[in-house]
């Protein structure tokens, strides 16, 4: 499941929860999601019922949703690559975030309710015109046994998430090179994470490891169940992201909650999620990351500060506290 | 979480302009040459529409044939640059295959070498029990 349906997953949830019913429409329903997720053609339009369009990349569903009133429609901005990082490894798919950017501003002025998961994607909405934008971080589960356990004689670094261009994967395998070269070579990277309609850049990916003589210590795992990607966290001595794009990156939260220390590129809304909890770099300069894991998977004392400063963010995103101003902020359109 | 717990301080700044400095002095000394010094190579390829082929350079009808091809263009645009992103995505999974291929086949090379190795090293072994 993608990280924009599982929040709708998520939000469906809750509101069912609290007493308010509802569905999942979308314009392309992915056949693994067919009992969670109708074709957007069923949805029928009722006057007692509101509409929530979460909104990442160019499709019908904005068509759909503008011919619903204003006093029922509401908007989950949940940001949207541009398309210059995604171009050359699928053009059609940086064709529809190009225009899912561009017709953005239709919406100024036909929703009651503007939600968007950080600062950041606030921000995108009100250089576009929309007026109050609530910030709602993503509802993440609950936290069960998080461990911060010392690395291991090989640590495993690892970065989660789609593998797109936007990710920078090759800046991830260049710092782990380095990182090998002169600190420590017995450094691993596990790249968690489907290419569905970007094989080119895995390809290319993969290509830059045998490169840089690294292929035996970077990791493909291809789109994994949670469970899986858990057990991975779990075995895991740190957490990277090299991403040049994010409007919230929910895995920086997953690796927290996991007892990871997280060492990230400062770009979009990584800083703003991370709230002070992982070393943020200004830049994704593969030495300077190299240095950042190699301080972090070293370093005790600069761990458990990370730690401490962890359970405090986590502690901000408890999922009954990120309900409560989901249904604050919906409060207009639910009535 | 007891607040009696001791705080370890962490000033994150200084620690970040700390190891941008340790960094920098271990690429001076070229220690990451070789890290470095490798490109990411992407291997773009397309098929892009050129609006500029429409223009005629004639002389007189020019201005007017390079209006009326404009203007028959921009109706099938939409047409062209469904039909350019596919042949696009086609020549792009082609080329996520071959490329497939050449890392599968570098591989397989690389064991051949190793496998390769050992079998001298066998027969060397061989020879030497033999004498």
């Amino acid at each position: 499941m993608d990280a924009v349906t599982e929040q709708a997953v998520r939000w469906r949830d809750t509101l069912r929860r609290r007493g308010v019913g509802g569905g999942i429409f979308a314009a392309n329903v992915d056949p693994a999601m067919a009992g969670e997720v109708h074709p957007l053609g069923k949805l029928r339009d009722h006057p007692d019922e509101a509409v929530v369009l979460h909104y990442s990349i160019w499709s019908e569903a904005l068509e759909r949703a503008l011919r619903i009133p204003r006093s029922r429609l509401a908007i989950n901005y949940q940001n949207i690559t541009p398309g210059r990082l995604l171009e050359w490894a699928n053009p059609n798919v940086a064709a529809l975030c190009d225009r899912g950017r561009r017709e953005l501003c239709r919406l100024v002025g036909k929703v009651s309710v503007a939600i968007a998961a950080s600062s950041f994607n606030a921000q995108e909405l009100t250089s576009v015109g929309f007026g109050d934008v609530a910030v709602v971080p993503l509802i993440l589960p609950a936290v069960q046994s998080p461990s911060n356990a010392p690395p291991a004689d090989k640590p495993a670094i690892i970065t989660v998430g789609r593998v797109v261009p936007n990710k920078r994967l090759e800046d991830a395998i260049r710092a782990l090179t380095v990182l090998r070269a002169q600190l420590l070579p017995a450094a691993t990277l596990d790249v968690v994470g489907g290419w569905n309609g970007f094989e080119p850049y895995r390809v290319a990916l993969g290509r830059f490891a045998a490169r840089l003589g690294v292929s035996d210590a970077v990791r493909f795992h291809g789109m994994v169940g949670d469970a899986e990607r858990d057990r991975l966290y779990r075995q895991s001595a740190a957490y990277l992201c090299t991403s040049e794009h994010e409007g919230f990156c929910a895995p920086l939260i997953e690796a927290l909650a996991a007892g990871l220390p997280v060492v990230a590129r400062d770009a979009g809304a990584v800083r703003e999620t991370l709230g002070g909890a992982g070393l943020v770099l200004p830049v994704g300069d593969a030495p300077v990351v190299a240095e950042a894991l190699h301080c972090v998977l070293m370093h005790d004392n600069v761990r458990a500060a990370l730690a401490l400063r962890a359970q405090r963010r986590l502690a901000e995103l408890e999922p009954e506290r990120v309900e409560s101003m989901l249904h604050a902020a919906l409060a207009p359109i639910l009535g | 979480m007891s607040t009696d717990e001791p705080k370890p301080a962490l000033d994150v700044d200084a620690l970040v302009a700390d190891l941008q400095a340790r960094a920098a002095e271990r690429s001076a000394s070229g220690a990451y040459d070789a890290a470095l010094g490798v490109p990411f190579e992407t291997g773009q390829s397309g098929v892009q529409l050129r609006p500029w082929i429409g223009r005629s350079t004639r002389p007189v009808v020019g201005p007017a044939l390079s209006f009326t091809k404009r203007g028959l263009m921009r109706l099938q645009q939409p047409v062209l640059i469904d039909l350019a992103s596919q042949v696009s995505s086609a020549l792009a999974r082609q080329q996520a295959r071959l490329d497939a291929e050449s890392v599968r086949r570098a591989e397989l090379e690389e064991q051949v070498a190793e496998l390769t190795d050992r079998v001298a090293k066998l027969e060397a072994d061989r020879g030497h029990t033999a004498d």
